[in-house]
């Protein structure tokens, strides 16, 4: 073989290694110092229970005591009312019986002048949906879009909101919604969208959960890393889970909601 | 400062160019110069080091351009040097942090926090110092005695960040005496705008959709969202790109320069040869003058050939990155230009459906290896795209294509009507008639800075460069 062919032949080998070298590197599995952080849905401690209004009837009639057995638990006619987190279990938690009306950007700012399509049924406002349906189940979760306004005015619209519900379906049980945590990242930069912010406006929507008598759920500690933040893997925007883990939030809200309802 | 950006637009290029324009003509490559060192430093300011680097370089390549000019005896040896201390900041800079990153995951208990920044432009002006000297030491002109011109060509800010690159040749008379002519700086300024609203109005909002299917995650798309996710990279990066060069040949006009053209409607190639005649035009050429034809081209060989092919498209995908993906793209499209070359070519040159057809689909696939950086996900979205095992064409949400359909299709609309040479053709037109020029123009560029002081997504893929 001449020489300049060799010499070709041999940066061929060599680029062709080298490429195939690349490609092991590229495919090899990260090598963890620490142990896993626990799997979703693990280890969570139980957020506490409100005290649930009273759903067993005790009847009694002079000297029989008649005991009405509660119906069988269920998510038919339960609504949702929240943000782009509420959309994200709308479309990928698979929650049967279930009813929503959700928005990107909603907020309890936005929200009165909110016109949506829930169901098969035509554009509405919220109040107007709440007028014709009864629901048995109401879920609320916003505030991360309004969590750079004022504080205290938009703490008096969740209040207010919650009043509203409870005024036009006094038989609907209503669960707020802690709002999720953003992830470090996205915490670090340092603008009104921040994790002590989020604490802040979710232990004011807990107390109005006590004063109004209504039910606080919050699921943070199922998706926080060890700095109580939205765990980077979880996320692709620090905002919002990937869609895989809203059905695990799906799931989670179905059976938080049995526990605290003495199911 | 990114060209796409309110301080650019609304600060920097009207006081620029009040200077500019006012300054008696002698002057004129002073101000430049100030302003492309302001224009530099604001870039880097986090990192102070890059600037005193690039400045370092651009004095460095004049003084070694002189000594090559000078010295007959020793001008291989000044060369090789320099070339190599080039290619020795080029491969730190930008590869330090990755090899660190991945030592850091590799190696157990391995972790060092390390992060020297990444220079902005050092890959072009790099190619252009290589260029440069490269060029002295051919003897295809003299080296520039003048510093300051020469410090000119090196960091003129309209292609010191994302390029064209631009060879000392094609700028060589326009450093030395230039006049502004107002019908000239105006074309430019329109060039300048038409630019900008390939980036802010297309690139932009079309990269939100790639974006999104990101943020739901490759496993929870659905194979035509899938489909409709890469086609939306495949617009983003090429109107992100070319707008970026279109800004930059605009600005060249206004500063009296005549900047390359570096697009030429790729996306109409009927094969990837053909493509990489069409795209980043000076890249390709710089690789040919520079590498491929000194390595013998295709002169010595078939084997040779094979090898300088291999070797150019792998550092061109070294280019473009800090990433395993980026080489291994190089090495596809070294096996795909093989194969065309040596296999299925001339099928693609007769039966130009066939070429489009093998372009539809080549095109997205092979960029996706350029957009998604990990194996693992790299993977995943395949199994999307190809649902033939497992999950399936569909995701737990079985709308979504439907979703993002109506939410982006006019986008994909004007995507692929841009793509092709109509517009091109119309604009000609509109030209030639000042009424209905200037309204266009100014509907383009009100509609982008509306759009960049509401902040919509502005991820400038090449910027890394």
């Amino acid at each position: 073989m001449k020489k300049s062919h060799f010499v070709s032949f041999l940066s061929i080998l060599l680029m062709v290694g080298l490429v195939a070298a690349l490609m092991v590197l590229w495919t090899m599995p990260d090598v963890l110092d620490d142990p896993i952080a626990p799997p979703l849905l693990d280890g969570a401690e139980p957020s506490p229970v409100t005290p649930p209004p009273v759903t067993d009837s005790d009847a009694t009639d002079g000297e029989n005591t008649v005991v009405i057995p509660r119906p069988e638990f269920t998510m038919q006619n339960s609504l949702f009312v929240g943000d782009s987190r509420a959309v994200g279990l709308k479309e990928y938690a698979a929650l049967e019986g279930v009813e929503w009306f959700c928005d990107v950007g909603m907020s309890s700012a936005n929200l009165g002048g909110k016109s949506i399509a829930v169901g098969d049924r035509e554009k509405m406002s919220l109040d107007e949906l709440l007028q014709n349906t009864q629901y048995r189940k109401i879920y609320l979760m916003m505030g991360i879009n309004e969590i750079g306004n004022h504080m205290p005015t938009t703490v008096q619209k969740h209040r207010e909101l919650v009043e509203r519900i409870l005024q036009l379906q006094p038989d609907a049980e209503i669960f707020i919604q802690a709002n999720l945590h953003v992830s470090k990242i996205r915490n670090d930069r340092g603008d009104s969208v921040n994790n002590a912010a989020i604490d802040r406006f979710n232990a004011q929507l807990s107390e109005i959960a006590e004063q109004e008598r209504v039910y606080y759920m919050d699921v943070n500690p199922i998706f926080d890393d060890a700095t109580h933040s939205l765990r980077s893997d979880a996320t692709g925007d620090g905002v919002h889970p990937y869609a895989k883990h809203y059905a695990q939030w799906g799931d989670w809200i179905v059976a938080e909601t049995r526990r605290q309802t003495g199911y | 400062m990114v060209f796409s950006s309110l301080p650019f637009i609304l600060i920097f290029l009207p006081v620029f160019f009040l200077f500019y324009t006012l300054t008696p003509a002698r002057l004129r490559n002073v101000i430049l110069l100030l302003g492309s060192l302001v224009f530099y430093a604001v870039g880097s300011v986090t990192y102070p080091v890059h600037f005193f680097l690039f400045v370092a370089f651009i004095v460095f390549d004049w003084w070694i351009g002189c000594r090559i000019g000078k010295s007959q005896k020793y001008k291989k040896a000044y060369f090789v040097f320099a070339v190599l201390l080039h290619l020795v900041a080029l491969v730190l800079f930008k590869y330090v942090n990755f090899a660190v990153s991945e030592m850091n995951r590799l190696i157990p208990h391995f972790d060092l926090v390390f992060n020297i920044g990444f220079p902005i432009g050092i890959s072009f002006y790099t190619f252009q110092g290589i260029s440069y000297l490269a060029d002295v030491y051919r003897g295809k002109f003299e080296a520039e005695k003048s510093l300051l011109r020469f410090a000119v060509y090196l960091s003129m800010f309209e292609q010191l960040i994302a390029g064209p690159i631009v060879t000392y040749d094609q700028v060589k008379e326009d450093l030395g005496e230039r006049r502004i002519l107002p019908s000239r700086f105006l074309d430019g300024l329109g060039t300048f705008i038409f630019g900008l609203g390939l980036k802010v109005l297309i690139a932009n909002p079309i990269g939100n959709l790639w974006t999104e299917v990101g943020n739901i995650g490759y496993e929870s798309i659905s194979t035509p969202l899938a489909w409709m996710g890469i086609f939306a990279f495949t617009f983003q990066i090429y109107f992100d790109f070319f707008g970026y060069s279109v800004m930059a040949i605009g600005l060249g006009k206004m500063l009296g320069f005549t900047i390359p053209k570096n697009f030429d409607h790729p996306y109409l190639s009927r094969s990837m040869t053909e493509f990489w005649r069409r795209w980043h035009i000076t890249l390709g050429s710089w690789f040919r003058e520079y590498i491929y034809i000194p390595l013998g081209g295709n002169r010595a060989g078939k084997l040779a050939t094979v090898r300088n092919l291999m070797v150019v498209w792998l550092l061109t995908g070294l280019w473009h990155g800090d990433g395993y993906n980026f080489v291994l793209w190089g090495a596809l499209l070294f096996v795909i230009l093989f194969l065309e070359k040596y296999v299925y070519g001339k099928i693609l040159d007769r039966v130009p459906v066939i070429g489009h057809l093998y372009m539809l689909l080549l095109i997205p696939l092979s960029w996706s290896l350029f957009a998604i950086e990990r194996a693992d996900r790299l993977a995943l979205f395949f199994t999307r795209l190809f649902p033939f095992f497992g999950q399936g064409p569909w995701s737990q949400f079985r709308g979504d294509w439907l979703k993002y359909s109506e939410q982006y299709w006019y986008l994909f609309v004007i995507g692929i009507f841009f793509s092709t040479k109509l517009p091109y053709r119309i604009l000609e037109k509109i030209k030639k008639c000042r009424w209905l020029l200037i309204p266009f123009l100014a509907a383009v560029l009100g509609v982008s800075l509306y759009c960049l002081w509401r902040g919509f997504n502005d991820p400038f893929l090449y910027f890394r460069f």
